[in-house]
């Protein structure tokens, strides 16, 4: 996962060539597509631009989507989450009875639907993977929020007269926190397929400056029988990302929560 | 005029299988300095009296009857602002378990500034020395470093008197300690127990000791009230009590307590029966079902708490006689 990151990061010192190549079309002499080459480690796709160029620079978009996707879900859906769980009683049930209309639709659906309402592009993309991610946060983070309420260093702050802006702030919150912040690094791995199925399907960003992993998946399928090495590499990218979160994740939920030790 | 004055306080609480009587016409006044004690097993509504002194109850519980008076001003008619103020500054809490009753995600040093800020006007750098004088006070080593330190670096006699520190920290009037020794080990309980004693005659604090331990009673308190079933059955100064109980429920409970050298193959005395769960209204005796000198009129009619000598009344129709 920290390679990913890296690569994202160094993008323009480690790719041969800038991702939007437009004359490059006669390097392909006619032909689709070349193969992995010492010139083209991983080919050129069909319009002779460079594959590996294109994976690394998406690794850009896919990580930056994720990133920002998930950080408004976990914003948005911590502020649910602590309201309900703070307030409970009414407030808690009218809050989650809307999370759970959001829970009724898969996910990926609901992402589908905004991008729908919201059309395309890098920030509809974003906001659209972002509240289809709400309520799993909210939901976590009410759950946390009801246990760490009857805990007695809750009562004691109550007791000693502190506001409750600062009993939630300072006494609830940082003691119900840290499931989220290991339920966010696995939902990045989840964005990070939701913007690849997203750009799939066409409903990610349609620059041609900014490569996506989904998207490159998409423009291969026509190329599948004669040249499947344009399929494999972004979908070993996409593979490989999700891995690396998702195991990060679960490394970092062995270190927080002390019951798995 | 008394520190802290309840008169018949009755709180109930409301469940999904009907009203619970948790504390029904509790009374009992506490003077500057004094230390007085409320004893009773578990349910007996001790800590829930605690609780309604300071408004604290939640939502499922509400006083329904009764008075509470702090320094001649009424608590129960407080708004929860003006409460907020009074709780932490003049009436302040220790709990139970040490254990988790500190932020686990909080420095102890932070978590006595935190009370000093909430209701005093002193400064950062101001909270910080008081914090660290306080911490010194409840008898914490090197507290200038230990300040810096979490819960889980205590140990669970230094984490009660860090709890402690946070107490009293803006110098309480009254001071509510509810189990403050149970989950400590005895030698520990000791120290805490003569630390609490010289902060009272230090400060001339109040003291409103809830226990179930009458070790810790007998020396440390000057009038003992027990509570059995949601009811003070008996009150009378410590020393009366434990020299001439009248209450067949303190004869039991005294009872109880191992004798030191005594006969090692007796089998420990128990009280037979459980605690009633006070579902309804209580009619007679709630000790009736379990007490050994039970009369007809006890199953029918409440025994008033009337006093049997000076200092000393007793809630029974037929209370252990003494010579």
């Amino acid at each position: 996962m920290g390679l990913v990151v890296l690569v994202a990061i160094a993008a323009p010192l480690l790719a041969p060539e800038t991702p939007s190549g437009r004359a490059y079309l006669d390097r392909l002499g006619g032909r689709c597509c070349a193969g992995p080459s010492a010139d083209h480690w991983l080919g050129l796709d069909e319009l002779g631009r460079d594959v590996f160029s294109r994976i690394v620079y998406g690794a850009r978009v896919s990580l930056v989507v994720a990133v920002v996707s998930v950080t408004l879900a976990l914003v948005a859906g911590a502020l649910i989450g602590a309201v309900a769980g703070y307030f409970g009683g009414a407030i808690d049930s009218a809050l989650m009875r809307l999370v759970d209309v959001m829970l009724a639709f898969p996910s990926f659906l609901f992402a589908i639907g905004l991008v729908a309402l919201l059309g395309t592009g890098l920030w509809q993309l974003m906001v659209a993977i972002g509240i289809s991610n709400v309520p799993i946060f909210a939901r976590l983070l009410r759950g946390s929020m009801l246990g760490v309420r009857t805990s007695p260093y809750v009562a004691s702050a109550r007791v000693l007269g502190l506001p409750p802006r600062r009993v939630l702030a300072v006494h609830m919150l940082p003691n119900a926190i840290s499931p989220l912040i290991v339920a966010a690094t696995l939902a990045l791995a989840t964005a990070i397929i939701e913007t690849a199925g997203l750009g799939f399907l066409g409903l990610g960003s349609n620059d041609p400056a900014q490569p996506e992993w989904g998207a490159m998946l998409a423009n291969t399928t026509r190329f599948l029988q004669t040249a499947p090495h344009l399929a494999f590499f972004p979908g070993a990218a996409i593979v490989i990302t999700v891995l690396g979160f998702n195991l990060f994740g679960d490394g970092l939920r062995e270190a927080i929560d002390p019951r798995l030790t | 005029m008394a520190l802290l004055e309840v008169d018949d306080l009755t709180v109930r609480f409301r469940t999904l299988r009907g009203e619970v009587h948790a504390v029904n016409g509790v009374g009992l006044t506490i003077d500057a300095g004094e230390t007085v004690a409320v004893v009773g097993e578990s349910g007996s509504g001790k800590s829930v009296t605690a609780l309604a002194i300071l408004g604290l109850l939640g939502r499922a519980a509400s006083v329904t009857r009764g008075r509470v008076s702090f320094d001649g001003r009424s608590l129960l008619g407080q708004t929860e602002r003006q409460l907020r103020r009074l709780r932490g500054d003049a009436i302040s809490m220790i709990f139970q378990d040490p254990m988790t009753c500190l932020n686990p995600v909080m420095t102890i040093g932070a978590q006595v500034r935190e009370v000093l800020e909430a209701h005093t006007d002193l400064g950062t750098a101001a909270a910080k020395r008081r914090s660290i004088e306080l911490l010194d006070e409840v008898g914490i080593p090197d507290a200038a470093r230990r300040a810096d330190q979490y819960p889980h670096q205590y140990s669970g006699g230094m984490r009660q008197r860090a709890m402690i520190a946070v107490a009293i920290a803006c110098n309480p009037r009254l001071l509510i300690a509810d189990e403050p020794t149970t989950a400590l080990d005895v030698t520990v309980q000791a120290q805490i127990l003569d630390l609490l004693r010289r902060l009272i005659a230090d400060h001339g604090m109040g003291l409103l000791l809830i226990t179930h331990d009458l070790g810790v009673v007998a020396d440390t308190c000057q009038t003992t009230n027990v509570m059995y079933g949601g009811r003070i059955v008996e009150t009378a100064t410590t020393r009366e009590l434990f020299r001439r109980p009248a209450h067949p429920y303190t004869v039991a409970l005294l009872n109880s307590i191992p004798a030191l050298g005594g006969d090692r193959k007796a089998r420990l005395a128990a009280i037979d029966g459980q605690p009633p769960v006070l579902r309804a209204e209580p009619v007679g005796c709630t000790f009736a079902a379990r007490c050994p000198r039970v009369l007809e009129r006890c199953l029918t009619d409440v025994p008033p708490l009337d006093p049997i000598a000076d200092g000393h009344a007793v809630a029974c129709w037929n209370p252990t006689p003494h010579p």
